[in-house]
């Protein structure tokens, strides 16, 4: 009897913290945010933490509409529409996805990355971070790559081992090229074949076999 | 409490960066002075210290007990100020030394000094002087230095050559028929000429000294010693270090000539070992600006801005919560040391206070609010 108390009270205390440790942690965030801001985002945020969704970068969004002077209904749409993204994101990046992927992820679906390359970009990256391979796939269709083209060969060199270093010298190289006067598909192209050669090639790996992948126009 | 109070107090003046340098030695030495037996035991050591362009603050400790029961312990520290004046710093400052060994009096000894460097691309020389006092078995006499030296650096190898002058005593303590003691102070001049090597090739530091003593005045004997000193970082944090050689007598700080040799494992607060080279922000034309992000370990990187012409550069991003922060300006670059982790972020640059900019290397993206950011990713 004792201890049925016992247990209860340790229950009621517990969710007691969680309750206000969420609160404070909503409080902190919101920081920054004048009160309609706030109260314009705060059901997109709630909702978002029901759904174990990251919140910072809501909150982050809504802070950066604000130092623009951007009107409020406009920075709750944006909110609520970056809300739906990580929500995409993260069925796409499914189990495990830490906010950074989640909210490099946001970037790559309204840049037009499918939620299939996300998953596509899971399966081939294993349990590496995917924040870096996502955030430069949406730095090379920002800079002129067609999505499906930038997407395959992403996926592909995750799929050849290709860490975050890889990513990033190909996207410079991109940029150097593009800053030349040559076209971003082409620029792609040339600097794969300098990247691909240097990949520690593994067997299971060995081109476009994944069927969840994008696969390699004929 | 000096060198904490003159932390902040510099750090606000000077609104520095500091770099820093914290270990701690615990290990093994043997020790053989030319009036004593060989001795050996255990040995521990501590260095504090903390720089920036203008301030200079250095604590350093070291203890070593050996087998016959003897302890010595030492404690320096030294605190400095330096002005720019065009390629010219001049720098102020004072150091003090403490010297204690069991059954003996300690000794301490306090200097003030100036110096006078010249800048150049990977050289620099100086000339400079100091004058104080040492206090040595209850008494207490004059001492001055004067200094000359230079120093090349080359990547990760530095050489630096110096001579320095020094006027001060001995204290000689003779003990009469009737068992009382008589103090003679010795007055000596000497020179020493040295040739400094330090060297850092990925895990391994050596520091090698060969220096040559060449006395006017006084009973220090005219003789060259040399040293070598080196650690192997196993880890970030922990290294192997070994030293051995000969030290020559330092009337001021009151150490006596020996040859050592010393093992210890090097805890050190700080990442030591191979770090990813700061690249450069490519280059654009004046009133632009190109911005690059590079790790520096343990969830930080530096974001270095390329603005030519520009006299202040603020940031704003989702990594500063959206508030704008100001670039600190270093050798012609722009930067800003953040806590963050990889991935993609949203940034725009402000160059002297005009409109908000996207970096011109940086893919623009849309912020679906009728604004336009750039996307930089960080590895």
């Amino acid at each position: 009897m004792r201890a049925d108390r016992l247990v209860r009270c340790v229950r009621w205390t517990w969710a007691v913290a969680v309750l206000v440790a969420a609160r404070s942690a909503s409080a902190q965030a919101s920081q920054g945010l004048d009160s309609a801001t706030a109260a314009a985002i705060a059901p997109i945020v709630e909702q978002a933490r029901a759904e174990k969704l990251p919140v910072t970068p809501l909150y982050a969004k809504a802070r950066e509409g604000q130092v623009q002077r951007v009107p409020v209904a406009k920075i709750e749409a944006a909110v609520r529409t970056l809300a739906d993204r990580m929500r995409e994101a993260n069925e796409a990046l499914a189990p495990d996805a830490s906010e950074q992927e989640l909210n490099a992820a946001a970037d790559a679906i309204k840049s037009g990355v499918p939620a299939q390359t996300l998953r596509a970009m899971r399966k081939a990256g294993g349990d590496g971070s995917l924040a870096v391979p996502i955030g430069v796939l949406t730095q090379l269709i920002a800079r002129g790559v067609p999505v499906e083209r930038a997407s395959m060969e992403v996926v592909a060199l995750l799929q050849k081992g290709a860490v975050a270093r890889n990513f990033i010298a190909l996207e410079e190289s991109v940029r150097q090229d593009v800053l030349a006067g040559r076209r971003p598909d082409e620029s792609l192209d040339l600097r794969l074949k300098g990247i691909i050669p240097n990949l520690p090639q593994s067997s299971a790996a060995d081109g476009l076999t994944n069927a969840s992948a994008p696969r390699r126009p004929r | 409490m000096f060198a904490v109070f003159a932390y902040f107090t510099c750090a606000r003046a000077a609104n520095a960066q500091w770099a820093r340098q914290t270990t701690l030695d615990v290990g093994a030495t043997h020790l053989t002075r030319d009036d004593f037996a060989d001795t050996g035991g255990g040995t521990v050591a501590g260095l504090w210290s903390r720089w920036s362009e203008r301030v200079s603050l250095v604590a350093s400790g070291a203890a070593t007990r050996v087998s016959d029961g003897q302890s010595t312990g030492i404690a320096l520290g030294s605190a400095s100020y330096t002005v720019p004046v065009n390629r010219v710093r001049l720098e102020g400052g004072g150091t003090g030394t403490i010297l204690g060994t069991t059954d003996y009096a300690p000794s301490s000894s306090w200097m003030a000094f100036g110096r006078a460097h010249l800048l150049g691309a990977g050289w620099g020389a100086w000339l400079g002087g100091s004058g104080g006092n040492v206090h040595v078995e209850r008494t207490t006499f004059p001492a001055t230095t004067g200094e000359l030296g230079a120093w090349y650096r080359r990547g990760g190898q530095r050489v630096t050559v110096s001579a320095i002058t020094v006027t001060t005593s001995t204290v000689s303590t003779l003990i009469l028929s009737d068992e009382s003691l008589v103090r003679a102070h010795d007055p000596v001049r000497y020179a020493d000429v040295s040739l400094i090597g330090h060297g850092t090739w990925r895990r391994f530091e050596v520091d090698a000294i060969a220096l040559s003593r060449h006395t006017w005045k006084g009973d220090l004997a005219s003789v060259p010693a040399a040293s070598v000193a080196g650690a192997w970082w196993m880890l970030p944090n922990v290294a192997i270090a070994a030293a051995a050689g000969r030290q020559l007598a330092d009337p001021i700080r009151g150490t006596v000539r020996a040859r050592y040799a010393t093992v210890a494992l090097r805890l050190s607060a700080e990442r030591h070992g191979p770090v990813a080279p700061l690249r450069k922000p490519p280059m654009v034309s004046p009133g632009a600006a190109s911005l690059i992000a590079t790790p520096t370990g343990k969830g930080a990187a530096v974001l270095l801005v390329h603005a030519p012409g520009a006299r202040s550069v603020e940031l704003m991003s989702d990594l500063t919560g959206w508030e704008p922060k100001a670039l600190d300006r270093k050798s012609g670059r722009w930067e800003l040391r953040l806590t963050t982790q990889p991935g993609p972020h949203h940034v725009v640059v402000r160059i002297d206070g005009k409109a908000w900019i996207v970096p011109a290397n940086l893919p623009r993206i849309d912020n679906e609010m009728g604004g336009t950011v750039g996307l930089i990713v960080i590895p």
